[in-house]
């Protein structure tokens, strides 16, 4: 009778920790990077006119836009199902023109796997979420990897910016 | 006379710990051998992404691509368990050698795809010109196009470039300045007949995805 007890203490207790360990074990990694991270482009739409501040990144330009590249860490080594939905946090501060961002994935050589570009609605200013639905990096070995890319219209009713983005590896 | 036994307090905890541990060991199990290529389990959104063929980056508006052929590569090594000795990753020599050897295989892959298409003459026309555009003013200086053609649903670009720098800028470049044209860019980097530095690209129409193959 004390082992029937004992094995149904056993069965209660191991539903139990089903139940309470299912985000410990995720075998996703998500994460939310802020805009202060990324840093200006050196090549198009250059400027030094882009300014960090705490929680994001912003154009001053009031003549031309500015891109940024953003870092993003790889950390799902062995999985090759690549990047579930993606977002990057943006407000366009411009009537005429529009923030657009890429997410770009490349492999060990350096060379581009797949790209997704997004952009903000048009004449819309205000705060808006990209949303990127179909990157992966199956196609690549170990050294690939990832970036964020943001094109920042210029000034107008206010500055752009780059709030923040969250990448979740599948 | 029957004696009953009781449960002791101390009993009952070490029996709900041992069982939580246990719990969670199982679930470690299960994401290890979802996420390890060499076990034969792999979790059911692994699978659907395989069935699907080359991910899109159309927003789900065409219909999937026949997976033109696919390429083997050996597994992969698993990200560390915490407190475990890291796995040797291979070396960069290694790595490079193998996206090298992948990515000849994709160039002539979608290149014969590009070539079994038919031309659509006004759309091939019009993108035609626009990468004209796009790759002149960014080659100016750097390097120069060697050959650009468009069909129907698919365009190619191979480019030469002086310096690493602008080719690598060629590459992060050419998808911005055509993407609201022109859907996810395949862009391989290449040693030229002459030992140059050479790009490869190629483009998809909207709608539709560079078909390029799968690796396993």
């Amino acid at each position: 009778m004390t082992h029937l007890r004992m094995l149904v203490f056993f069965t209660f207790a191991a539903i139990v920790g089903t139940l309470a360990f299912p985000a410990v074990t995720s075998a996703t990694s998500d994460r939310v990077y802020g805009g202060n991270g990324c840093q200006p482009n050196f090549g198009y739409n250059y400027g030094t006119d882009v300014y960090l501040h705490a929680g994001y990144v912003r154009n001053d330009s009031t003549s031309s836009s500015r891109g940024v590249w953003c870092p993003v860490v790889r950390s799902e080594l062995s999985s090759s199902a690549g990047l579930n939905t993606s977002e990057i946090v943006v407000y366009d501060g411009n009537d005429n023109g529009a923030v657009w961002c890429g997410m770009y994935s490349y492999d060990s050589t350096g060379s581009l796997l797949r790209n997704e570009f997004e952009v903000t609605g048009n004449p819309d200013t205000g705060r808006e979420t990209l949303t990127f639905t179909s990157m992966n990096l199956s196609d690549s070995t170990n050294g690939g990897h990832y970036s964020v890319y943001c094109d920042m219209p210029r000034s107008d009713i206010s500055d752009s910016k780059v709030y923040f983005y969250r990448v979740r590896e599948n | 006379m029957r004696r009953e036994r009781r449960i002791s307090g101390p009993t009952v905890i070490v029996a709900v710990a041992a069982s939580l541990a246990a719990s969670y060991g199982m679930q470690r199990l299960n994401r290890r051998a979802e996420t390890d290529p060499r076990r034969g389990t792999a979790s059911p959104a692994a699978e659907s992404s395989r069935a699907a063929g080359p991910r899109r980056a159309d927003h789900g508006q065409s219909a999937p691509v026949e997976n033109p052929s696919r390429v083997v590569r050996e597994p992969s090594p698993r990200l560390a368990e915490p407190g475990a000795q890291a796995p040797s990753m291979p070396s960069y020599e290694e790595m490079f050698a193998e996206d090298m050897r992948l990515n000849a295989m994709r160039v002539s892959t979608v290149t014969e795809q590009l070539r079994a298409e038919g031309r659509d003459p006004e759309w091939a026309s019009r993108m035609e010109v626009l990468l004209e555009a796009a790759t002149s003013e960014l080659l100016s200086g750097n390097g120069r196009l060697i050959r650009l053609e468009c069909r129907s649903t698919l365009c190619s670009v191979r480019a030469e470039h002086h310096s690493e720098e602008s080719q690598a800028d060629f590459i992060a470049t050419l998808p911005m300045r055509v993407f609201r044209d022109l859907d996810g860019a395949f862009m391989a980097r290449f040693a030229g007949e002459g030992g140059g530095l050479e790009t490869h690209g190629f483009f998809a129409r909207n709608g539709h995805s560079v078909p390029i193959p799968e690796v396993q």
